[in-house]
């Protein structure tokens, strides 16, 4: 017959009884941490896919706000237990934040953790950082193949969204300087440039934003209306871009005011329904704008 | 909204940023019209649109505009055109270029932080003025900020700041409103 158990049995004290209450218990914590940790990872995997949902939807703000919970989580698990997946989910929120440095060092250790792709993509931001630093230098002919070959070989698109964007910027410098023959040439490059990339990603607002500026430098003020106009219902990243692109459309208005009432009629009922349904004040004022 | 209860909030804010902060710094109006205005726009994260700010000297817009922009930009704001009337009449785009690099972010996109840099040349409509200080006062505003981001308990205190914004029912008020209590306020500083 087995002893009944008695809190006042002094077997209970025995240094192997102890040994294995408190094994059970480091086993708990330890379980208990695994759990947490792998709860981490989830939840940064959870919130970067809600981020590109969003981003899906034009809802910037909410993809900005996901983002910002999945660096959070994928910090913590680092912290924790660093792995290739954490280090890898970290640098693609990194590239959505644009912080390039911290994410080409989280790409560097994921691809060292053994993820492969990761390698690349570091590469990628690697290259975009030195094209940026280049440029800083004034060695611009060395940072536009760079950005060129960003352009036409990456594979990561926030870095080749940033590396149009500075390829185009450079172009664009001292285009007024340019003679009439010149300063054609360079923007009918660039909008062929444009135009193949929208083959490729024609629901990305930011490169319609591009083509807007691009065409107003031409004086294609009716062709710069209706890509910004895209590129504000497809959505920007940023505010500040959302900024830019309304004053091109403001610009844009002005300008065609300007051309006969025959042509203008069409234009400006076209206009009138859209800063309708953007809620602007009236015709110059977009609703950030306070003067 | 009670405007005791915004002054308190105000003077609440200035006391956790003076710890963070060098003595007589410049940023506390500008860090506070930032985070009232990204919250106001019920922006993803005050974190991202402050740290966001260094971004607007490294902008992904484009800088580069067409002159007949640039032309438009000082024409079609009386305070600009008047100021540069005589640039504007002359066609001098080598000037007017230069001075739009630092308006077109304060006057154009009406990017807060900066703005609230500049409130009184703005409002004097001294807008060389902006120009001639714009390097100095933006940089020394950044080594603020620097300084007090070292400190890891900077940003949960921002947080706390803007917690507190949305609390006091910041977001029924409109930017403008924002604007003139946050003003009023760092006059009676």
């Amino acid at each position: 017959m087995s002893k009944a158990r008695n809190l006042d049995n002094k077997e209970n004290y025995r240094q192997g009884k102890l040994l294995s209450s408190n094994l059970v218990f480091l086993l708990l914590v330890l379980v208990l941490s695994l759990w947490s940790c792998s709860l981490s990872l989830e939840k940064a995997q959870v919130h970067y896919l809600a981020g590109q949902k969003y981003e899906a939807r034009f809802k910037t703000a909410e993809a900005l706000s996901c983002y910002q919970a999945a660096l959070q989580e994928a910090e913590k698990e680092i912290k924790r237990r660093p792995s290739a997946t954490a280090y890898l989910i970290k640098g693609l929120v990194e590239t959505r934040l644009q912080a390039w440095e911290k994410a080409e060092e989280s790409f560097r250790l994921a691809s060292l953790l053994g993820e492969e792709k990761a390698g690349d993509w570091s590469k990628e931001v690697s290259l975009y950082g030195l094209a940026l630093s280049l440029e800083k230098q004034g060695l611009t002919a060395g940072a536009m193949k760079l950005y060129r070959s960003l352009m036409e070989k990456g594979k990561l698109e926030p870095v080749v969204q940033a590396a149009t964007g500075r390829y185009l910027d450079s172009r664009l410098a001292g285009l007024n300087e340019k003679n009439e023959g010149e300063r054609r040439k360079v923007v009918l490059d660039l909008v062929n440039t444009l135009e193949k990339m929208l083959k490729d990603y024609a629901s990305c607002g930011y490169y319609h934003y591009l083509l807007s500026q691009v065409y107003s430098f031409d004086g294609k003020y009716r062709e710069s209306f209706e890509e910004a106009v895209l590129a504000r219902e497809l959505g920007l990243a940023s505010e500040k871009l959302l900024r830019d692109n309304d004053e091109q459309i403001i610009f844009c208005y002005h300008k065609l005011k300007q051309v006969s009432p025959e042509e203008v009629t069409g234009f400006l009922q076209a206009y009138n329904y859209w800063i309708k349904k953007w809620n602007w004040r009236d015709e110059t004022t977009p609703d950030w704008k306070r003067r | 909204m009670d405007e005791k209860k915004i002054q308190a909030f105000f003077q609440q804010t200035a006391g956790i940023l003076q710890d963070f902060l060098p003595p007589g710094a410049s940023v506390v109006g500008p860090l506070v019209y930032a985070l009232a205005v990204w919250g106001l726009k019920q922006q993803a994260s005050y974190r991202e649109k402050i740290s966001g700010l260094k971004v607007w000297l490294w902008p992904e817009i484009l800088v580069n505009k067409p002159d007949d922009f640039i032309l438009n930009f000082f024409i079609n704001d009386e305070a600009l055109k008047q100021a540069y009337q005589e640039e504007i009449a002359s066609r001098d785009l080598k000037t007017l270029r230069q001075h739009f690099a630092v308006l077109y972010p304060l006057l154009g996109l009406q990017d807060p932080f900066l703005e609230a840099l500049f409130w009184p040349e703005i409002d004097s409509g001294n807008f060389k003025k902006i120009v001639a200080d714009y390097q100095p006062r933006v940089e020394k505003a950044f080594k603020e900020i620097k300084a007090a981001e070292d400190r890891s308990d900077f940003w949960p205190a921002l947080g706390r700041i803007f917690s507190g914004l949305v609390e006091l029912g910041w977001q029924t008020l409109t930017e403008s409103e924002v604007r003139s209590w946050l003003k009023q306020w760092l006059k009676n500083q």
